[in-house]
Order: C-alpha cells, then structure tokens, then sequence
C-alpha cells in the first residue's frame, strides 16, 4: 500500500470525516484511470477544485462518503441498531441478493445507454435501518415517525460551488 | 433553503424516479406503481432518509 493510501486510511479509521485537502498533493497533475463519467482527466492543485475528483476511484470524494457512512454504521452498532451497509453493518454492502437486485440484475446483462446504467446504479442504498424493535428505546424514533420502520438511507457528499 | 437540506430533498425525490425508469426498462407501463416502485415503498412507505454533509463540515437534518 502505498504511503498516501495508507495515511488517508488512518485519517479514515481514526474516525475523523473526511481527509485533509493535502493529502492530494502527491496525486496533483496525475493523470486519473478513465471514467465514463469523468469529465476531467486530471488532479488539479487541490482547493476549490476539488470536484475535478469526480472520476478518480478511492479519491478524496469516495473517501469522504465512505467515512461518513461508515461512522453512521458504528453509531448504529454502538445503539444495537441492526443495520445493512458500512463497516458495522451485517452484511456490510446493500449490494446482491436482498433489497432490488431481483428487478435490476436482468437489466444489468443488457446493453443500456449510460444514463441508464448509472440509475440502475444509484438504485442501490448505503445503508438499510431496522428499526422495528427501536421503538421503544428510541423516543427520537417515535417523534420523527420512524418507529417500527426499515427505512433505507442513502449518504452524499456535497462539494463547495456545485448544485 | 440551506445546500445540504436542498441536496437532501432532490435526492429523496430522485428515488421514486429511479424506481419508475427501472420499472419502465422492465417492460412497466408508466403511470402506475411497477415491482420496483413497490418494493421502495416496502422500505418506509418509499421515504428514503438522506444523509448530506457539506463541505465545511454541515450536515442535513433528519
């Protein structure tokens, strides 16, 4: 593992949220593997540039959703919130067999146009909540109307200057 | 509106379209609830809760 992977991975389990801008520094004016959906081939001189991270894979912006959710996931754990998605969850993917794969796998073998194959990709949650049996453990729960409920959830990350 | 509640909503309203394009690809005729459609709504009534963090540290509300 290269020494850049393995420090944003220590800033991820130390359970900060997010990494830190200079940790770019060494991808700066690299070019990136090619992305259908990167309109940007290359790491600018990070800042407010940073969506430029678009197409980059385990880039600053996957870094910064995944920490998120995972730190959501432990949250979860920590209160016995049964969970799907994220470090602590069981499984810890909403990928596969399960959610709505059985309504989407057959799509997935055909020749769809991008925009399509992205809904289908989006389709998938970060997370599942079982809160059936938080009910009563939970008054926040019961107030928001939540209680009883398996809501899904899903995690985004928002750059400066985008809609 | 702040960002994170305005990125909040459009992607909860995203879902339910997503649901119909997948059930359209699927031969669902537009207009009324596919499998996919209802299988979203199995989780919550469809209602998806959506988790936005900001930039500088903001986050949606629940």
């Amino acid at each position: 593992m290269s020494e850049h992977a393995s420090k944003k991975q220590k800033m991820v389990k130390g359970g900060r949220f997010g990494v830190r801008l200079t940790c770019l520094k060494s991808s700066t004016n690299l070019s990136l593997k090619p992305n259908a959906f990167a309109t940007d081939k290359f790491v600018y001189a990070f800042g407010s540039t940073i969506k430029k991270l678009v197409g980059a894979e385990g880039g600053g912006t996957t870094a910064n959703h995944s920490s998120f959710m995972n730190s959501i996931s432990a949250w979860c754990r920590r209160a016995r919130i049964p969970h799907r998605g994220g470090t602590s969850g069981t499984p810890r993917t909403c990928k596969g067999k399960g959610i709505f794969s059985a309504y989407t796998q057959a799509l997935r073998d055909r020749d769809l146009p991008e925009e399509d194959i992205r809904v289908l990709n989006k389709a998938i949650p970060d997370l599942l909540f079982d809160l059936r049996s938080a009910g009563e453990a939970f008054e926040d729960m019961k107030q928001i109307g939540h209680s009883g409920a398996s809501p899904l959830g899903e995690v985004k990350t928002k750059a400066p200057n985008t809609d | 509106m702040p960002p994170t509640a305005a990125r909040q909503a459009e992607v909860a309203r995203d879902y339910p379209k997503r649901a119909a394009r997948i059930d359209e690809l699927n031969g669902h005729p537009p207009g009324s609830d596919g499998q996919m459609a209802a299988a979203l709504k199995r989780y919550n009534g469809g209602r998806v809760l959506v988790f936005v963090v900001g930039a500088f540290a903001e986050m949606s509300r629940t």
